[in-house]
């Protein structure tokens, strides 16, 4: 649990990161236009916000490049797949806890009123 | 190969190397992408898409050499309090015989004088017994270099100019003077060491620049002067501080290997002539105003005696970076405000000086950059000479 709680809390980038990953190895382009749509376009990742925080999810160890490589006759074949490790993915399950738990706390101070429901918490 | 991809390849030269070994191919494999999308959209989202590219470029590759550099903890071991009473002896002395208000002529020769006693007789004291330059004495050592190619680029000026001539004899002089300390220096310190590329993109920043710059400034006067003396007023204005920067900065580098970025008191004391003549009156009301001895007091403080402590007693890298910049950029933003805000005519700032601090800082920057690495250098040259001689002594 203390190697978990060093890890956190994660920047708004790198949880979406984690969370594009949690369902399958990705590339780099393909992580960037799964954010921008699950955040509605209000995150775009440039190359340099991702691969930074790719080079540091990967020095952490809760991201491994993947030995997967596309079929050049359907994508690049240079690009290169990331796919979460299990530390990643107890990193991502805590954080989305304690995410949880301070939209809890919200509710419970009667701030989300009926907005609640939008972000998935029950009012 | 598209605009944007055009744009970021120059931007990744700014990453450091490793980043770049790594992650460049992807990087422009995502910014091809981006720019395929974009360009379905329109040419205003290709625009758009090279702005976010440029701020996402120099955000993140500062981001990643403050992470590679800055961001390692690095321990020293703190100057003793000795050391840093000596470093920090020439502001102390600047500061209780800075005359006060109602006085306000230029520091007398007496106070250089001291400085350099400092320095006459105290290193050879500390070279006997410690065979080592002491990194205290970097800060009256910048000042004399500075004040002896001011006098001899005046002299030399004397000598080659007519009385009546309207060239900036002097300044060509002191330009003249700072080339030949400056290639000079340089020529002997990079036969054995290699400057990052950062440091030669900053140094051609500053020399293009102030060209740039001094076309704004030199085009007035050079109306009513001849063609050739016209050059050599541009030349000389366009040179001379950008030189005095780079011309410190080499000198540094014969004191980086062994005192590492502490090499940089050199140019304290070097640019510390500000506060023996009245150049940061420069453009102001050469009058009197409310608080002006506090004022001196405050800058002093902050430039001669905050930056060598706290640089001297910091224990990480980026204590040191925070040493060095912090009061530096707080001295420069009270230098160029207070007097406007206290003062109740028109305050005139020169464009001269506001291009003079730059180059300061600027050269603070680059004496930073390069004496990070030359002191790494020393640092493991150092150690390997201790394993080889460890056998020995044994």
């Amino acid at each position: 649990m203390h190697e978990l709680e060093e890890h956190l809390p994660l920047t708004p980038a790198v949880f979406h990161i984690l969370m594009t990953l949690s369902d399958g190895e990705k590339h780099g382009y393909a992580i960037m236009r799964l954010v921008k749509e699950t955040t509605e376009g209000s995150m775009v990742l440039g190359p340099g916000t991702l691969y930074g925080a790719i080079k540091r999810l990967r020095r952490d160890k809760l991201i491994v490049e993947s030995d997967y490589r596309p079929d050049p006759v359907i994508d690049d074949a240079r690009r290169r797949y990331f796919a979460l490790t299990d530390l990643g993915r107890q990193v991502l399950v805590a954080e989305s806890k304690r995410l949880a738990g301070l939209v809890e706390y919200a509710r419970r101070k009667d701030l989300l009123g009926g907005e609640g429901a939008q972000y998935g918490v029950e009012v | 190969m598209s605009p944007a991809e055009r744009i970021y390849t120059w931007l990744l030269k700014l990453y450091p190397a490793q980043h770049r070994e790594k992650f460049e191919e992807d990087m422009l494999l995502h910014v091809r992408d981006m720019n395929r999308d974009a360009d379905r959209l329109g040419r205003s989202h290709v625009a758009l898409l090279c702005a976010s590219l440029v701020r996402d470029g120099f955000v993140n590759a500062w981001l990643e050499h403050w992470e590679a550099g800055m961001g390692k903890k690095r321990e020293f071991e703190p100057a003793s309090w000795l050391v840093v009473l000596l470093a920090a002896l020439p502001g102390l002395l600047i500061l209780v015989t800075r005359r006060l208000p109602g006085q306000l002529t230029p520091l007398p020769l007496s106070i250089w004088n001291l400085y350099l006693v400092i320095l006459v007789i105290g290193v050879p004291l500390i070279w006997w017994r410690a065979k080592k330059y002491p990194v205290w004495a970097l800060l009256p050592l910048g000042a004399l270099v500075w004040n002896l190619v001011y006098l001899a680029g005046n002299g030399l000026s004397g000598l080659a100019s007519a009385p009546q001539a309207q060239v900036p004899g002097m300044q060509a002089g002191i330009a003249a003077l700072n080339i030949i300390a400056m290639i000079g220096i340089a020529a002997v310190v990079l036969r054995r060491q290699r400057l990052p590329r950062a440091a030669w993109i900053l140094v051609v920043f500053m020399v293009v620049g102030n060209l740039l710059l001094a076309v704004l400034y030199s085009m007035e006067v050079s109306r009513t002067e001849g063609l050739l003396t016209s050059l050599v007023r541009y030349f000389t204005t366009a040179g001379i501080g950008p030189l005095e920067g780079l011309m410190l900065v080499a000198v540094g580098m014969l004191f980086a290997r062994e005192h590492g970025v502490l090499a940089i008191l050199l140019l304290v004391g070097g640019y510390s002539y500000m506060f023996a003549d009245s150049d940061y009156l420069f453009g102001y009301p050469q009058r009197d105003w409310a608080w002006l001895g506090m004022y001196f007091a405050v800058i002093t403080v902050l430039y001669l005696i905050v930056v060598p402590v706290a640089l001297l007693r910091a224990k990480t890298r980026l204590g040191r970076a925070l040493a060095i910049f912090m009061p530096l950029v707080a001295f420069y933003i009270l230098h160029f405000t207070v007097p406007v805000l206290v003062i109740p005519e028109p305050v005139r700032i020169m464009p001269g000086e506001v291009v003079s601090t730059i180059n300061i800082l600027l050269s603070f920057v680059l004496a930073w950059i390069i004496y990070s690495e030359v002191g790494e250098i020393g640092e493991e040259v150092r150690s390997e000479n201790n394993s080889i001689s460890a056998p020995l002594v044994n």
